[in-house]
């Protein structure tokens, strides 16, 4: 019987450690379930909840109507506390000033009732004391604060004597004052007629 | 006729509120109606509330300048003062450093008057010089 050497024993004990690291690195990973089937952020930018072909009814403490959206699909986003919409139609009563807006595309914030109207956005009166004016621009902001209208790019204010654009109009609900900024320029038609 | 015509204002910035009748245009103000031009630093325009028309513009300047083409041989009546008030129905007002000139005949004056639809005018002395009018002998006919 021929007793191994010690260099021998040395060779076999190495091999017989490699064996083993293996073994437990494929059972270790390997049994090891995939702790998420999509990774944290792509979840972040995500709708926390969404509904579709909505009519959202809001109303004062004392039980007026207040606004009405309806919109085709309503997407939630608990990371920047946002709702965006699909075709908004937005009909508000505001200090009794009935108004309606619709746009493409439109964004609602929780923490304040601003709306981001952008992409063929558009403004008018509802009630039927004044021929309406009408607001048009790529977005229009309504600013729930002092109840204003911010419209940039291709606005357009238009009202009975004609159209007036400017890079950016500040109105009002009631859409009976304008302030315009940038490149004003008024086309109105039936300015002089009656003279 | 040029009062019938669409008018087009241009400027900087403007102001408009509906219920008070009245719109303020300011910077570089531009406005055309047929062959008139108007152009000032301050444009306020005034709308008749009953018709929801524009009754007068009264524009200023440093100075304000109007135009208006007469005939087609391409004749002009050109004013300016401190201040135009053009009212739709056919007249012009012009207060303050007053002038306008209708071909070859001209004044200068604090207010002048001009009829746009008959083309006649009126010059005012104010308080500020004296009237003064040049105009043109009428062509003798030839016989």
């Amino acid at each position: 019987m021929n007793i191994l050497s010690s260099k021998d024993w040395a060779k076999k004990l190495l091999i017989l450690l490699a064996i083993a690291a293996s073994a437990t690195a494929f059972f270790w990973y390997g049994a090891s379930p995939t702790l998420t089937l999509v990774s944290t952020d792509e979840l972040s930018d995500s709708p926390d909840y969404f509904l579709e072909n909505v009519t959202s009814r809001e109303y004062t403490i004392d039980g007026k109507l207040e606004q009405t959206i309806k919109t085709s699909k309503l997407s939630h986003f608990n990371s920047n506390k946002q709702t965006e919409a699909i075709s908004p139609k937005i009909e508000t009563v505001t200090n009794d000033i009935a108004w309606y807006a619709e746009a493409d595309f439109g964004k609602l914030n929780d923490a304040n009732k601003d709306i981001l109207l952008t992409s063929n956005a558009f403004v008018t009166r509802k009630d039927s004391t004044t021929t309406s004016n009408r607001l048009n621009a790529d977005s229009i902001h309504y600013n729930d604060v002092d109840k204003s209208l911010i419209s940039l790019g291709n606005a357009e204010l238009i009202t009975q004597q004609g159209i007036t654009k400017a890079d950016t109009i500040r109105s009002f609900v009631d859409l009976e004052t304008a302030q315009f900024k940038g490149n004003v320029s008024g086309h109105y038609e039936q300015a002089t007629q009656n003279q | 006729s040029d009062t019938s015509q669409p008018l087009e204002i241009q400027a900087d910035e403007a102001f408009y509120d509906q219920k008070a009748g009245e719109a303020t245009y300011k910077g570089d103000v531009l406005i055309k109606q047929g062959t008139i031009e108007i152009k000032a630093d301050f444009l306020k325009v005034f709308t008749d509330p009953a018709t929801n028309t524009f009754s007068s513009l009264q524009a200023t300047g440093t100075p304000a300048r109007f135009t208006q083409q007469l005939d087609e041989a391409g004749n002009r009546v050109t004013s300016r003062g401190d201040q135009i008030d053009y009212i739709t129905d056919g007249r012009l007002e012009i207060n303050g450093k007053g002038y306008l000139k209708r071909g070859l005949d001209e004044i200068d004056a604090d207010f002048i008057l001009y009829m746009m639809k008959n083309e006649t005018f009126t010059a005012e002395n104010r308080g500020n010089g004296r009237v003064k009018m040049t105009l043109q002998p009428a062509q003798e006919k030839s016989e």
